[in-house]
């Protein structure tokens, strides 16, 4: 952890909180959706994929101190961090339109790492609203994995979205000043001519 | 003068229980060896007794109410739901009874339990640790094993954040809500409430780091020292390790045993 800069260091429990407080200001809106993953996903685009790992593994043991069976699902926040960096670099953050296109591809890489653990581990149940879809589309016949496939990819496919287009928009706020200072702040700013 | 109270941080950190006096790492071990043993053993027996086990070692280390208050939602959860979502479509032969397409067998019950008791034992042996140890003593713990003070930093830091940001939410809520912001409402409404909450959290949050980052090199937090503690932990004793060392080899002699049945 020696080579990350100050900034770096200092970010990443700031991510961590607000992956937790975003998650649960969505539970007091009372919102259908997750918004937990906002915090790795901007330091990771910022800082780099293994500041934005640490924020996903360090949110993902505070989530388990309270629901401990979510202790498997932290492996797909380490990822979002390395996606977070990945998407910045590729300049996947620059355009409004290219919000939801990540989103997509979020919810479509999460789901497939998400369904063989609900499925395998937990046989289909995972304690949120999502599993009612599953046991129904159970009890009409289907198999394990494309009912549990079907229910976290609707589930994954609105909340990455809606997440990915709050990630943009404060990408988009931050100063230029503070974003130049942080490892991955060229990929944000644009030169002037 | 009274010097009592100065005393008391000359001398280790104690609380006179038993298992909360445990090493931090000591109790790490534990809660693995513990928690995954049922993972081994495959029988719910002994899953189950695993559990009865959590509940009165929390009672024995007094935290049973703060243990409990968190484990009952997983017990109600997974130790209900997920037993009927797996009795109801784990495929079996011996079937007990049948409807509306829903076929409960002796094998789907079996399996049931058997999966409730592997994740009923592990949620216990976790939350039961996370409730004995105090993080400060663990990242202590984790400093003497020569993790750098920046993890430290990190792991505590981002319990102290939580707290300031849930703080600071209410405010800009209330703030927003002043200026015409509805939080209730139908879907949409609400929906549009988090944006304007979400933003000035994160920003503010984010652009308080450069300060903070000042702060703390102002009182030298990068300086290539060796750091001093507040409070200081007892020596592990001989009693503690054997203790440990025992359950780690059951632990490896049931993982072998387990393989050698499986190989045969």
């Amino acid at each position: 952890m020696k080579k990350f800069s100050k900034l770096t260091i200092f970010l990443i429990p700031i991510g961590i909180a607000v992956n937790v407080v975003g998650g649960q200001l969505a539970v007091l809106l009372k919102l259908p959706v997750f918004l937990d993953s906002i915090g790795t996903f901007v330091v990771g685009a910022l800082c780099g994929g293994i500041p934005g790992a640490l924020v996903g593994l360090g949110c993902g043991l505070i989530n388990a101190i309270s629901l401990p069976t979510l202790l498997p699902y932290t492996i797909i926040g380490v990822l979002f961090g390395f996606l977070g960096s990945f998407l910045a670099k590729k300049q996947m953050f620059s355009k409004f339109w290219k919000a939801p296109v990540n989103g997509v591809v979020v919810a479509i890489i999460s789901t497939c790492i998400a369904v063989p653990i609900t499925a395998v581990l937990y046989g289909g149940f995972v304690g949120t609203g999502a599993s009612v879809i599953v046991t129904t589309l159970m009890a009409a016949g289907w198999d394990v994995l494309p009912a549990t496939f079907v229910s976290e990819l609707s589930s994954e496919l609105i909340d990455k979205i809606i997440c990915l287009i709050i990630i943009f928009f404060v990408l988009k706020a931050m100063p230029a000043r503070f974003v130049v200072k942080l490892p991955n702040g060229k990929h944000f700013i644009k030169e002037e001519q | 003068m009274d010097y009592d109270f100065a005393k008391q941080y000359m001398n280790p950190k104690r609380t006179g229980n038993v298992i909360r006096d445990l090493n931090p790492m000591s109790k790490v071990n534990l809660m693995l060896v513990l928690g995954l043993s049922p993972f081994i053993v495959q029988n719910y027996f002994y899953g189950f007794g695993m559990v009865i086990l959590f509940v009165i070692f929390s009672a024995v280390a007094g935290c049973f109410r703060s243990f409990f208050s968190l484990y009952w939602k997983v017990l109600l959860l997974f130790g209900v739901f997920l037993f009927v979502v797996k009795a109801a479509f784990a495929p079996g032969e011996h079937v007990l009874f049948r409807l509306w397409g829903i076929c409960v067998t002796t094998e789907s019950i079996q399996s049931g339990l058997n999966i409730v008791s592997l994740v009923l034992a592990f949620s216990g042996a976790f939350i039961l640790f996370v409730k004995t140890t105090p993080m400060d003593e663990f990242t202590y713990a984790l400093e003497k094993k020569g993790v750098s003070h920046m993890v430290s930093f990190v792991i505590l830091s981002s319990f102290q954040t939580i707290t300031d940001l849930k703080q600071n939410a209410q405010i800009i809520m209330e703030s927003q809500k002043a200026r015409g912001i509805e939080t209730e409402g139908n879907l949409l409404k609400r929906a549009k409430a988090y944006i304007p909450v979400m933003g000035p959290l994160v920003l503010n949050a984010i652009s308080s780091t450069e300060e903070k980052s000042i702060a703390m090199d102002a009182r030298a937090f990068s300086a290539p020292v060796a750091h001093t503690f507040l409070s200081e932990l007892p020596e592990v004793t001989v009693r503690e390790k054997v203790i440990v060392i025992l359950f780690d080899l059951a632990f490896v002699g049931l993982a072998a045993g387990r393989i050698v049945l499986w190989l045969i």
